[in-house]
């Protein structure tokens, strides 16, 4: 049961974000759920795996949003690097604990490509990538999580 | 101790990585002057060990010269050489000077301080469209810097960007751009324009004018980037056809090594 609920859990999510980077000029704020699927394996991986599958992670990010290869590959490694180390020393079976952990290195992690982005193109900071998504995707990161089963079958613990 | 290995190894890992992503980043990042990042960040780090290079193997071969082969006669001939680019230099100002008051009125009339540089590296695909040299913006280069052999003849001139050591020169030859020029003789103006080749195209001249192989060239300072009266090829071709006449010009400084320059400071800036 475990090996196929990740693949399928995996591809669905990648495919939600796919659909939903569709409407990404319609929705005010877009949930990012490839940092859900980083964040998985920053808990359960070693720090090298992590590093490889935060840089695909991304590069993808990069490909669906402004086209600039290389930034949100650089802000989502330090996260995931900051999530895999910080991980160690919480306990995960607190829904608290796992929200915080998502919403704060998304948030931190965003930053990093904000200022990049205001740096190179001027771009204005917005709340919507600094804050509400990085809430909302916690929040659907709980929320999975917490489908009988689910939290279980991922075996994060 | 395994550990610590391991964690320095992780860490190695992740600077590779954050490094990689930077550079990927960089290159989309474009300067106030066009310049990429990621290509000033490479010519910074680059240029140094490309100039110290030839600054070694020149050190090496002058030192073998002068100690093995001609003592001292090889610096009495370098300093000759130099003095006699600049008064080269100087004798064609003059005559122009002489020669068209109402040019020389509106050009500087005094000789400048020469900036003596050297060629670092010749593009091999392209080696009559830019060449790098050996003084940059920390020498007081500037885009549009006219830049001369040591023959005094001319070469070409500086263009963006300009590193802090070492700088870009394109080259009459190259098929961007063109040199306002005059055949010396009889002063009939033209434009001269390269096409990458060893061969220059005088364009613009009227079939009814005479021009014949071996006329000497100079520029005639109508195009507000060369000064007027550089010597700049001569004559090796000419065709009558329609209206103008196909004239072949080959460059001085291609019948020669190129390897010292001369970088006239004071010259138009882009």
């Amino acid at each position: 049961m475990q090996r196929k609920i990740k693949p399928i859990l995996i591809v669905l999510l990648f495919l939600a974000q796919v659909a939903l980077d569709r409407y990404r000029h319609v929705l005010k704020v877009s949930p990012d759920l490839l940092y859900l699927i980083l964040v998985y394996v920053a808990v359960t991986a070693g720090p090298v795996r992590t590093i490889v599958v935060a840089a695909i992670v991304g590069w993808m990010t990069d490909f669906f949003s402004v086209g600039m290869v290389g930034l949100f590959g650089f802000s989502r490694v330090l996260a995931a690097y900051f999530v895999n180390t910080i991980s160690r020393f919480l306990d995960l079976n607190r829904t608290h604990f796992v929200f915080s952990l998502i919403a704060l290195s998304l948030a931190f992690s965003n930053l990093v490509a904000s200022l990049f982005l205001r740096w190179i193109y001027a771009f204005p900071m917005e709340a919507g990538m600094l804050l509400y998504q990085p809430l909302l995707t916690a929040l659907l990161g709980v929320l999975i999580s917490a489908i009988p089963g689910v939290r279980r079958e991922l075996n994060v613990h | 101790m395994q550990r610590n290995e391991g964690g320095n190894r992780t860490a190695v890992f992740l600077v590779a990585v954050l490094f990689l992503n930077l550079i990927l980043m960089s290159g989309r990042i474009v300067l106030k002057d066009d310049r990429s990042l990621l290509m000033t960040i490479v010519g910074f780090v680059v240029t140094p060990v490309e100039v110290g290079f030839q600054a070694t193997v020149d050190f090496i071969s002058r030192n073998l010269r002068h100690y093995v082969f001609v003592t001292n006669t090889f610096q009495r001939y370098r300093r000759l050489k130099q003095e006699q680019s600049r008064l080269k230099y100087e004798n064609y100002r003059l005559r122009r000077r002489l020669d068209a008051l109402d040019f020389s009125r509106r050009t500087q009339l005094e000789t400048p301080r020469l900036l003596a540089a050297q060629l670092v590296r010749v593009d091999p695909n392209f080696p009559f469209d830019t060449i790098r040299v050996d003084q940059g913006s920390l020498r007081g280069v500037r885009p549009g810097m006219v830049v001369l052999n040591d023959a005094g003849d001319l070469v070409g001139r500086v263009i963006a960007p300009v590193q802090l050591f070492a700088a870009r020169v394109r080259l009459i030859t190259s098929a961007s751009g063109g040199v306002g020029a005059s055949i010396e003789r009889d002063r009939m103006e033209g434009l001269i324009t390269g096409n990458n080749s060893r061969f220059c195209d005088f364009r613009y001249l009227m079939e009814s004018l005479t021009v014949r192989v071996g006329d000497e060239v100079v520029t005639s300072g109508t195009d507000g980037i060369y000064p007027p009266g550089l010597p700049l090829g001569k004559v090796v071709e000419v065709q009558k056809a329609q209206l103008i006449q196909k004239v072949r010009v080959q460059p001085f400084f291609v019948t020669r090594p190129l390897k010292k320059l001369l970088i006239i400071p004071h010259a138009t800036q882009d």
